[in-house]
């Protein structure tokens, strides 16, 4: 009869046992060049319609008066352009 | 002894239930230090030594993409723990995760700005004339551009931990951006920087099963309140990525990834370029054979790439945070790495400018 810890050990065994060589299979179908094709143009997409999403709220949002994100975006960087002149002013 | 199966479902019912209740939040970073010097978002910690035996301090330069606590990860499971009982003062120059202001910091920021001005805050701090310079992964990169850039730097010894240098042996990461799949600006964000999310998917994609695996892991040892602490601490950072500067994420696509400048010993740096064959300080080049975020393959090269005339490799049989943190580390690298620098610090006669520039 199994005792206890061997039940411990048996599902993991089993459980490294597919995981492994799922594993093996993952990684490579990672490196191939259709993976990272197909990445590399999905981020793009993506990023493109994040853009003409938030072209399209920030349009509304100004038609009410509100800031958008591109806005405080915009002020962020003023701040940081302003934080960079004063570094080179200190060093 | 192990607890029986009934004991361990109790532990890990408490366990999970103070894990659900976030009463389990790790606490890292333990050892004494104090903030010796800092300049915008650089810093540096000063640990000392409570039994000094080496006059020349090792400072350790951290890489720009991720946080410095593994360094000191856990009383434990620190490096700079290690180092400061072999009787070295260790610094530590870390950065303040970059913000919008940081998005136009270029390599030559940190290599021909912070660097060194941290190593001369260094040997002021500690009265020492030269310093043994550390840089872990990517700081390993920024160390050799300022030692090649200024050999005259007063460092005493370098040593790299796995520093990428053939950034076509760099597998995922670096192809995406290699054959121009990806621009730099594809993922650099409005505010001019590579945001923590994305350096997090990057690394995540490295070992898809990855998080299931650690899910099972977590499960299998939950009972155990040993390892729980050491997981959960390896886990925060691991997943407490940061986000790096636009402007030196360009650079490292178009000169590094792209042109491979590193490997062929010549960079583009600043207005001109500099050349890895003017290091002339004794070198350490450690990386390891299970690393998947720099592979052996990617450090290996940069030991016949440096002009000093006393090189030395350790080639090690864990991954990228092995080398640092966890079993391995504190059996093989740790001691092995500080005997490297032991050798390498014995105390003589020190050199004058112009010794150092030859």
């Amino acid at each position: 009869m199994m005792n206890m810890p061997d039940i411990e050990t048996s599902w993991r065994l089993a459980f490294d046992a597919i995981e492994r060589p799922v594993a093996a299979a993952s990684e490579s179908w990672l490196q191939s060049d259709a993976y990272m094709d197909a990445l590399a143009v999905a981020w793009r997409l993506r990023r493109r319609l994040t853009h003409r999403l938030e072209a399209g709220a920030a349009a509304w949002l100004h038609l009410c008066g509100l800031p958008t994100r591109g806005d405080v975006t915009q002020v962020v960087n003023q701040l940081a352009s302003l934080e960079r002149e004063l570094r080179e002013q200190r060093s | 002894m192990t607890p029986s199966l009934l004991e361990r479902q109790v532990l890990r019912t408490r366990n999970g239930l103070a894990q659900l209740a976030g009463r389990n939040e790790p606490v890292v970073a333990q050892t004494p230090r104090d903030l010796v010097w800092r300049r915008d978002k650089a810093r540096l910690w000063r640990y000392r030594s409570e039994d000094r035996r080496h006059r020349t301090p090792v400072l350790i330069a951290h890489s720009l993409v991720s946080r410095s606590y593994i360094l000191d990860l856990q009383p434990s499971n620190s490096m700079v723990r290690f180092l400061t009982g072999e009787g070295f003062d260790v610094f530590l120059l870390d950065w303040e995760p970059a913000g919008p202001a940081d998005a136009e910091n270029t390599l030559e920021t940190y290599a021909a700005g912070y660097i060194p001005d941290a190593i001369a805050a260094t040997c002021a701090e500690s009265g020492a004339g030269e310093v043994t310079l550390v840089g872990y992964c990517f700081g390993g990169v920024l160390t050799l551009l300022a030692l090649a850039a200024q050999p005259e730097l007063p460092v005493r010894n370098l040593v790299t931990l796995t520093t990428p240098c053939d950034y076509g042996q760099m597998g995922f990461m670096s192809k995406m951006f290699l054959a121009g799949r990806l621009e730099a600006d594809d993922v650099i964000d409005d505010t001019g920087l590579v945001p923590s999310a994305v350096m997090d998917e990057g690394f995540q994609s490295l070992k898809p099963t990855d998080q299931i695996v650690q899910q099972v892991n977590l499960w299998q040892n939950l009972w155990n309140d040993r390892w729980l602490e050491g997981y959960l601490a390896m886990n925060r950072w691991a997943r407490d990525q940061v986000p790096f500067p636009g402007a030196a994420f360009r650079q490292t696509v178009n000169v590094l990834i792209r042109r491979n400048a590193l490997a062929s010993g010549v960079i583009p740096f600043g207005r001109g370029e500099v050349r890895l064959k003017d290091i002339r300080r004794p070198f350490l080049n450690v990386f390891c054979e299970q690393d998947t975020i720099v592979p052996a393959a990617a450090s290996e090269p940069l030991t016949g790439l440096v002009g000093s005339r006393d090189t030395s490799e350790l080639r090690l049989r864990s991954g990228h945070v092995g080398l640092i943190a966890g079993r391995q580390a504190a059996k093989v690298a740790r001691p092995a790495i500080a005997d490297w620098i032991r050798r390498h610090s014995l105390d003589r006669k020190p050199r004058t400018p112009k010794e150092r520039t030859r």
